[in-house]
């Protein structure tokens, strides 16, 4: 705390002329600030200039992002998830494929995905049904479908298949 | 009356695009105001806006309501915010005057005299070169800084929010604000000495003899 050479009274410090401008004290440390403030030049002081600088902050916020407007492009991608096939208003759940099906798969993501293979020692139960179990995750870098296909010996075979752009 | 983010959530999870379209147009701007401040770059923030917005939708049944939809919102927008600015090449753009911060520290705990700007902050902002420096002086923060003033003199969200969005303690917050203030009004503080177009600044001890006076 700074020590003024008029006023005996220690200035408030920092930490709580933050709180204070920031609305963060409680009712009752907010009502002490305010008994103190009317004998405390320096702590006004430095609460006119951080009140300055959230002004001036505010107006070249309101200048930069003035007439923004992101739903044309939302709404155009939320269309074309549709249109994909995706259903977007749902969440990215597990689905159930045949042995058809992952054939279908194999052979369109195997033209541009990368593959890494892990064996697991458990069968779960869509493996012991010869099902094939499917995930989708969203990813910053595509998405990325999870594939458990049960195998002739003990365990089953996860595949993550990378889609990219150069999917459909 | 305007619903509330929890019955457009509830609207939008049945298929509302109506409902979301209405938490778009009420966020959109703050959360361009924040991925500006982080990205720097409003092509790159818009397309960080659309793509949170976008995933916020495609997710919609994974937010618990555990947190305020806008801070799940904002954290969303926070990580591609994240990710882009790691993959960005242009880090002359982003990088963080640590000079700025040693000068504080070798100054002492209390650090620059308060100052009054000097002039009206709205009209300021009609001057564009005012408000290209004013952009210059925030680009010299780190992202982090950048962020967290954004966050709380844009955005309006509390401490607690805040620290809820960044993944990082009220505590931190409050010293990365801290210090994030310190240094724009260190940067605006010779931002106003160099204009000479505007009456001379009132220097801090003049300042306080006039709040002295005034405070009477």
């Amino acid at each position: 705390m700074s020590h003024t050479k008029n006023h005996p009274m220690q200035t408030l410090d920092a930490e709580t002329l933050h709180r204070y401008h920031d609305g963060e004290l409680a009712p009752t440390e907010r009502a002490a600030v305010e008994a103190r403030l009317p004998a405390d030049p320096e702590a006004q002081l430095r609460l006119a200039a951080l009140a300055d600088l959230s002004a001036l902050l505010r107006a070249a916020s309101d200048a930069e992002t003035e007439g923004f407007d992101a739903w044309q492009a939302v709404e155009k991608k939320i269309g074309e998830g549709k249109v994909r096939g995706i259903d977007t208003a749902r969440p990215v759940k597990k689905k159930r494929f045949g042995a058809a099906m992952w054939a279908g798969v194999s052979s369109v993501a195997a033209a541009a995905a990368v593959v890494l293979v892990l064996l697991q020692p458990w069968r779960t139960a869509a493996a012991a049904d010869n099902e094939i179990e499917i995930g989708d995750v969203d990813t910053d870098a595509g998405s990325v479908s999870v594939v458990k296909v049960p195998s002739d010996s003990a365990g089953t075979t996860t595949v993550f298949w990378v889609h990219t752009d150069s999917d459909n | 009356m305007q619903p509330d983010d929890k019955s457009l959530v509830e609207q939008a999870r049945r298929g509302s695009e109506l409902a979301f379209r209405t938490l778009v147009e009420r966020y959109q701007r703050k959360l361009y105001a924040m991925a500006l401040s982080m990205v720097r770059d409003p092509d790159d923030a818009r397309d960080v806006v659309q793509d949170a917005l976008f995933k916020a939708y495609r997710h919609l049944d994974s937010f618990q309501g555990d947190s305020a939809f806008y801070t799940w919102l904002y954290r969303i927008a926070m990580n591609l915010c994240i990710d882009r600015a790691r993959s960005q090449k242009r880090s002359s753009k982003v990088e963080f005057d640590e000079s700025i911060d040693r000068e504080d520290q070798e100054a002492g705990a209390s650090g620059i005299e308060p100052r009054r700007l000097g002039f009206d902050p709205a009209q300021a902002l009609r001057d564009r070169e005012i408000r290209e420096r004013v952009g210059a002086a925030m680009a010299r923060l780190s992202p982090t800084h950048r962020a967290v003033l954004t966050l709380r003199e844009i955005d309006g969200l509390s401490y607690k929010e805040i620290a809820d969005v960044m993944q990082c303690s009220e505590g931190t917050v409050m010293s990365r604000l801290f210090h994030a203030r310190k240094n724009m009004q260190e940067m605006l503080r010779s931002l106003v000495e160099t204009d000479e177009s505007r009456e001379r600044p009132v220097s801090a001890p003049e300042a306080r003899a006039g709040a002295q006076a005034g405070a009477r």
